[in-house]
C-alpha cells in the first residue's frame, strides 16, 4: 500500500473511533489493556474494550503478542526452578554464609 | 547429588531447626544457586546479588523456627530472597538510567495503533523447547530498566496484586501500572522477533 493511502486509511479509522459514541481509539484502549486483564474495569469500560478488540486488527495482532510475551516470560522465569543441573555454590560464597551463621547464632 | 524436592524432607527440616551444621551446609548448597538466579534478576550485579542472597541464607537459617511447613521450603526461601532484595533496592539512591522509560508502544496522530503485521505466531509453549531459549528470554527481561523490571517480575512472575506491589515499592497503585504496562510492553518488543519465529 502507498503511503498517503495508508495515512488516509489510518485516518479515516481514527477518527471513526472518536466520532462513534462508545468507540475508543487504539491509544485509549492501550491505558486500560492493565485493568482489564486485571478485572479492574467497569462492565461498561470492559464492554467498551472488547468491542474495541473485536473491530480492530491491530489491536488483536497487539494483545494476542502482548499476552503470548508474558507468558513466555513467566515460564522461563519459572525455568529457573526446573533446571536439572545447577551450577555449583562458589566455595568462597558457601563458607562465608557459614562462618556468618556461626558467629550470630 | 539430590534434586531439591529430595531434601525437602521432615527429617531435614527438624535438622535445620536444630541447627545442625550438615543440614545447614545442605541447604545453602541446594537452594543457593536458585535463590542467587533470583536476586540476579532483581539487581543485575553478581555482587549485589551475592550479598543478598548471604542476607537471605543467613536469615533463614537463624530464623527456620519461623518457617510453619505450610508451604515447600523453597516458596518460603524465595519470599526472603525476593524481600532482602527489595529492601536494598528500596535503600539505594536511584540511578538515572533506571528511569529512562522503555515505552515502545507506537500510535499515529489520530491515536490508531502502528503495529507490524504478524503473519505467524510462534506459541511460548513451542519456543521453550528450545535449546537455552529461556536463558535468552531471562536476558531479556534483565535489560529492562530497574523500575520497569521489579514491577514486571513482581506482578507477573510472583502474581502480587497491584497494592502489594505498590506498598511493597512505596510508591501508588496508579504509578504500578504504568510502569507494568510500559514494562510488558517493551518485554513484548524485546521477544518479538522469538514471537515472529524470525529469530533467536
Ligand atoms: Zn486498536
Amino acid at each position: 500500500m502507498i503511503k498517503a493511502l495508508k495515512n488516509m486509511k489510518a485516518a479515516f479509522s481514527g477518527t471513526m473511533m472518536k466520532i462513534t459514541p462508545g468507540m475508543i481509539t487504539c491509544e485509549e484502549f492501550d491505558k486500560i489493556i492493565v485493568d482489564y486483564y486485571d478485572d479492574n474495569l467497569s462492565a461498561k469500560q470492559r464492554r467498551t474494550f472488547e468491542r474495541h478488540l473485536k473491530i480492530c486488527p491491530h489491536c488483536q495482532d497487539y494483545i494476542k503478542a502482548y499476552n503470548e510475551s508474558r507468558k513466555l516470560g513467566a515460564l522461563s522465569m519459572e525455568e529457573i526452578y526446573n533446571d536439572d543441573l545447577p551450577e555449583d555454590m562458589p566455595e568462597e560464597l558457601l563458607q562465608a554464609i557459614l562462618e556468618t551463621v556461626k558467629e550470630k547464632p | 547429588m539430590k534434586s531439591i524436592q529430595e531434601i525437602d524432607d521432615k527429617q531435614f527440616i527438624r535438622e535445620l531447626k536444630q541447627f545442625d551444621p550438615k543440614a545447614q551446609t545442605l541447604l545453602v548448597k541446594h537452594y543457593g544457586p536458585y535463590l542467587r538466579k533470583i536476586a540476579m534478576s532483581y539487581v543485575k550485579d553478581e555482587a549485589a546479588a551475592d550479598d543478598i542472597l548471604q542476607d537471605c541464607l543467613v536469615n533463614a537459617i537463624q530464623k527456620i523456627e519461623q518457617f510453619s511447613g505450610e508451604s515447600p521450603l523453597r516458596a518460603w526461601l524465595r519470599r526472603i530472597v525476593i524481600n532482602t532484595a527489595l529492601m536494598r533496592i528500596r535503600s539505594q539512591k536511584r540511578k538515572a538510567e533506571d528511569f529512562i522509560d522503555p515505552t515502545t508502544d507506537d500510535f499515529d496522530a489520530y491515536g490508531t495503533r502502528l503495529e507490524a503485521p504478524w503473519p505467524q505466531f510462534m506459541n511460548a509453549e513451542d519456543l521453550l523447547t528450545q535449546k537455552d531459549l529461556s536463558k535468552t528470554v531471562r536476558k531479556k527481561i534483565e535489560e529492562l530498566p530497574e523500575q520497569f523490571r521489579i514491577v514486571l517480575l513482581l506482578r507477573d512472575i510472583e502474581e502480587m496484586s497491584t497494592k502489594e506491589v505498590a506498598s511493597a515499592l512505596d510508591i501508588n497503585e496508579g504509578t504500578v501500572k504504568v510502569r507494568l504496562h510500559r514494562a510488558r510492553a517493551a518485554l513484548k518488543q524485546k521477544l518479538e522477533p522469538m514471537l515472529r519465529g524470525e529469530a533467536v
